[in-house]
């Protein structure tokens, strides 16, 4: 039923689909909410419990941002938020450099054109050369756009449409595999039986639509 | 001419919901009357495929249920056929999720592969549900560092300190595969750099089409082992293993839907450029 309730958006909005939208969000900040106490009580409270008190220090921390629903304290809560950010900008840092810089450059300047098994693989691999190569020239704005140079950044700029195109088409592919799993649903038993009912109410709903709209306009 | 041209305006102004209509009709009828339109099997799942099917038995496979339920048309059907074909493989098979909703979305897809899990007799032993670890990247950081550490209960709050299924499992590095069903934060970029990378540990992404282009240059650059791209990517493992399911299923309706849009395009522009060459006529 809530499928079919957020399916009547797509009419208009309306004031039971506001509804669905508030339990759902209100349903998965719960969900959340729950399952990271249940994370912090597994990691650090029962090991805490157990003897191993350094496992009270980050509980400790972490309630600090209570602190943010107060005026004259709120400054406490940056604790926690500075903790936060250090330790996970430092983690991703440590591994950016290596996964996603060093062996994607490793990854591209070692792919086979001459050796590759097979043509098609030998276009493609050329294709990814010029297009990483080119692309990087694109965003380079030390230079005038002209000559050679211009060229290159043209085909740079190439590259980048032919790639938002690419991640569009499978934006569309996602979206139309969520309808799919939704009407997948809706063809099974019992919520099939619930369609005809949806459906007539559908059509009361923008006959009497059309006709406030109609003697409003009156 | 003139209701040509009108007619080809008024295909340019079209009320948005009319193309809803058309859509859902297009998805529909594949879906009540399926068309059997054939399915060739992409490299990047050939690959996915290849690598689990050279796992030794009793190897052990890490599997990350990091999404929400709205990425589950996508990803369910590619969990269930990697859940059914790592069981046939006689692997052991670890879930874990950085998403608190992926602790549930695994118990369910356990449930549907083995049945209820708790109290099936090879818990503990083959596979295992560990439930939601906290903290995003830092969590799985934590993880790859020190399974039990970051898990000492499982989802249903069984000590994993003495479990047969993690005997010998203690850092990223003694996993023989790792499988993320990546959906968005943390993700494929983040267990790149948390477990790929200072572990060494192969990777395989069971993804949402939505995030597909920007994880395709860790395959071609050889960090990934293979890739699963959306319900087409669950089409073809579905029937790589030899079991079709929904995901085949549906593979009919994405086609069509994907002519209707392509044919919505193509009579969008016509009716765009139609009204533009009628606006210019009359400056």
């Amino acid at each position: 039923m809530f499928t079919l309730i957020v399916f009547s958006f797509l009419y208009r909005d309306n004031r039971i689909y506001k509804l669905v939208e508030h339990i759902y969000l209100g349903f998965a900040i719960g969900v959340s909410a729950v399952m990271a106490r249940a994370s912090v009580t597994s990691i650090a409270w029962n090991q805490a419990m157990r003897g191993a008190w350094i496992w009270l220090l980050p509980i400790v921390v972490g309630l600090l941002f209570c602190f943010y629903f107060s005026k004259k304290h709120f400054w406490v809560s940056r604790i926690p938020v500075a903790f936060l950010v250090g330790g996970a900008t430092g983690l991703a840092i440590s591994g950016v450099v290596k996964a996603q810089i060093l062996d994607q450059i490793r990854g591209t300047i070692t792919l086979p054109i001459l050796t590759a098994p097979n043509p098609v693989t030998a276009i493609n691999n050329v294709l990814i050369i010029l297009g990483v190569a080119s692309t990087l020239l694109f965003f380079f704005f030390s230079r005038e756009r002209k000559g050679i140079m211009g060229q290159a950044m043209l085909l740079g700029r190439i590259f980048v449409v032919v790639a938002l195109g690419a991640a569009f088409g499978f934006i569309v592919m996602a979206r139309m595999s969520l309808l799919i799993g939704r009407l997948q649903f809706l063809f099974k038993a019992p919520s099939l039986y619930l369609l005809p009912i949806a459906l007539v109410a559908l059509l009361v709903w923008i006959t009497w639509d059309r006709r406030k709209a109609r003697v409003s306009k009156a | 001419m003139s209701e040509q041209g009108s007619f080809l305006t008024r295909l340019g102004k079209m009320d948005r919901r009319f193309m809803y209509v058309v859509i859902l009709i297009a998805v529909s009828i594949p879906l009540l009357r399926p068309l059997a339109l054939p399915l060739s099997v992409s490299p990047e799942t050939r690959l996915f495929y290849d690598y689990v099917q050279s796992l030794p038995s009793g190897a052990s496979v890490g599997l990350t249920f990091d999404c929400q339920p709205g990425a589950l048309p996508e990803l369910y059907p590619q969990m269930l056929a990697i859940l059914q074909h790592l069981k046939a493989r006689q692997t052991r098979m670890i879930c874990v999720a950085f998403f608190a909703e992926g602790a549930m979305i695994a118990h369910n897809a356990l449930t549907d592969v083995f049945g209820p899990p708790n109290s099936h007799p090879n818990y503990g032993k083959t596979f295992v549900n560990l439930g939601f670890i906290a903290g995003g990247e830092t969590g799985m950081a934590a993880f790859a560092k020190s399974v039990k550490g970051a898990a000492p209960q499982d989802y249903y709050g069984n000590p994993t300190a003495k479990m047969e299924v993690l005997s010998g499992v203690d850092t990223a590095k003694d996993f023989a595969l790792i499988i993320e069903f990546a959906y968005g934060t943390p993700g494929i970029p983040e267990i790149m750099r948390q477990m790929q990378s200072p572990y060494q540990v192969k990777i395989a992404a069971a993804a949402t089409a939505l995030i597909a282009t920007q994880i395709m240059p860790y395959l071609k650059s050889g960090q990934m082992v293979g890739m699963l791209t959306g319900l087409r990517g669950a089409a073809e493992y579905e029937n790589l293993i030899g079991k079709p399911g929904e995901a085949v299923a549906g593979m009919d309706a994405q086609s069509v839907a994907h002519v209707a849009i392509i044919l919505a395009i193509l009579v969008g522009n016509v009716g765009y450029y139609s009204e533009r060459r009628k606006q210019k006529r009359s400056m």
